[in-house]
């Protein structure tokens, strides 16, 4: 008799007996990020490790057992410190900046301005999203989903809206994701088939002093005029400084390897594990990734426009597609600015070209997060 | 939980047009400072070259196109094969 209730008891502790709708919505979600992670390859460095953590995090935890990301004590709580520490993202910083080449960027500098213009999305949704009642600390962490940087957006709403990491980290991975679906008709429609069939001129060799000094003078000037920025920046341009020096090559093999790769699977793992529904499925999440999409297609919008209005005062016309790229999301929407070229001339290349926009905006997106700090922080 | 209080008065309250425009104007001038850094780049570093010049222009390796021992490694062995090959 008492084996029967012992049964009945630990039946009772089943994540069947305590699962609910919220959670099954979830753990269907994250076999749908997994799903495209390996059937699509949408963005599966990142989407298959969100997407096991939303089903693991969304197994319903036995009251008294520390288990969840939330619980103190939980071995998951140890690795999501260092998501709401904001340690990881400076760290993936690091790594790009290992693995980044700013070459293109070097030998065409007018072509960053299109990574400021891109960061018009962040500021128009911060708006936006004060309109529609957020508070300003709140507003700013979703308005920089619309710098299509991951990293960048978990940093600094896990400074200024910790409640919100959750949401904000989905919505700014899955919009990165969606790089190729939301792009391309904003691309075409503020474009005319002339404009997209605009060839640029090959980028000048740059030299090695010139890499080597760049990623010291470019911190310098950033750090100094937004200092909030100085570890997103600071990381990124000393992975950068690693690579280039040639003198650090180990240290640049495993910024660029090894260790973002840690990071990555932590970090999106943990993220993921943070989405429980208790917490997630809010009507205020709903918004989050409305304004989300919105800040990343003014964003995209912002770059294109741009581009055309420097068109109007430069002899040698730049290809306004490549405005796009000024979101970062790197190198995604550089390859998608090569792939809408193409489609109108297969011939034209402007892969190398997206890429000085592309890792410009990885700057920009960064200086946002350090202005909105230093300006929101209490 | 948030309330969805549709108003212009928010966006009033919170300096949402004011940050806007600082922080787009900070971003602008931030990256046009590396810009025009990056155009004068060249002609300092011809000032610098002049000065310091590199005597042996291969002793500053390109990190782009250094080839690794791996690579050497595998076009030696190569050789070698297509060698005893013949």
């Amino acid at each position: 008799m008492i084996s029967v209730k012992i049964l009945f008891e630990f039946l009772d502790t089943t994540g069947f007996a305590m699962m609910t709708w919220g959670n099954a919505i979830m753990i269907v979600v994250g076999i749908i990020f997994v799903s495209l992670a390996i059937i699509k390859d949408y963005e599966p460095l990142l989407l298959l490790p969100i997407g096991f953590g939303v089903i693991v995090g969304n197994i319903p935890s036995i009251q008294g057992m520390a288990l969840s990301v939330y619980e103190e004590g939980s071995v998951l709580s140890y690795i999501y410190f260092g998501v709401s520490k904001g340690i990881f993202p400076p760290l993936i910083f690091l790594g790009i900046g290992a693995m980044t080449d700013f070459s293109t960027m070097l030998s065409n500098p007018k072509l960053i301005l299109l990574g400021a213009a891109a960061q018009v999305g962040i500021f128009i949704t911060f708006i936006g999203a004060l309109y529609l009642g957020f508070n300003p600390s709140d507003a700013a962490s979703i308005g920089i989903i619309g710098g299509a940087d991951g990293p960048t957006a978990i940093f600094l709403s896990s400074k200024l809206a910790p409640h919100l990491l959750g949401a904000i980290a989905i919505a700014a991975y899955s919009y990165m994701a969606l790089v190729p679906v939301i792009q391309p008709p904003i691309m075409k429609l503020l474009t005319s088939k002339k404009e997209r069939l605009i060839r640029m001129k090959e980028p000048r060799h740059v030299t090695q002093r010139e890499k080597i000094i760049f990623p010291v003078v470019a911190f310098l000037v950033a750090a100094l005029i937004a200092p909030g920025a100085i570890v997103l920046i600071g990381m990124l341009f000393l992975g950068n400084l690693l690579k280039e020096s040639c003198v650090t090559e180990r240290l640049a093999n495993t910024a660029r390897n090894a260790m973002i790769d840690i990071v990555t699977i932590l970090l999106g793992f943990s993220v993921g594990a943070s989405t429980q529904a208790q917490a997630f499925l809010t009507n205020q999440s709903l918004l989050i990734f409305g304004l989300g999409a919105l800040s990343f297609c003014i964003a995209t919008a912002g770059g294109v426009l741009f581009a055309k209005f420097m068109n109007l005062f430069l002899k040698e016309k730049i290809n306004p597609l490549i405005g796009a790229a000024g979101v970062s999301a790197v190198p995604d929407s550089a390859r998608v600015v090569q792939m809408v070229g193409q489609k109108e001339d297969p011939h034209n290349f402007l892969l190398m070209h997206a890429m000085a926009p592309n890792v410009a905006g990885v700057i920009g997106s960064a200086i946002c997060a350090g202005i909105l700090w230093s300006v929101l922080v209490k | 939980m948030i309330e969805i209080n549709l108003s212009v008065q928010n966006i009033l309250d919170g300096h949402g047009i004011e940050i806007a425009i600082i922080g787009m104007m900070v971003v602008f001038t931030a990256l046009t400072l590396i810009s025009a850094f990056i155009s004068l780049l060249p002609s300092v570093l011809r000032i610098v070259n002049f000065i310091y010049p590199i005597k042996d222009p291969l002793s500053l390796p390109d990190s782009s196109d250094t080839p690794k021992d791996e690579i050497l490694a595998a076009i030696g062995s190569a050789l070698h094969a297509a060698e005893i090959g013949k």
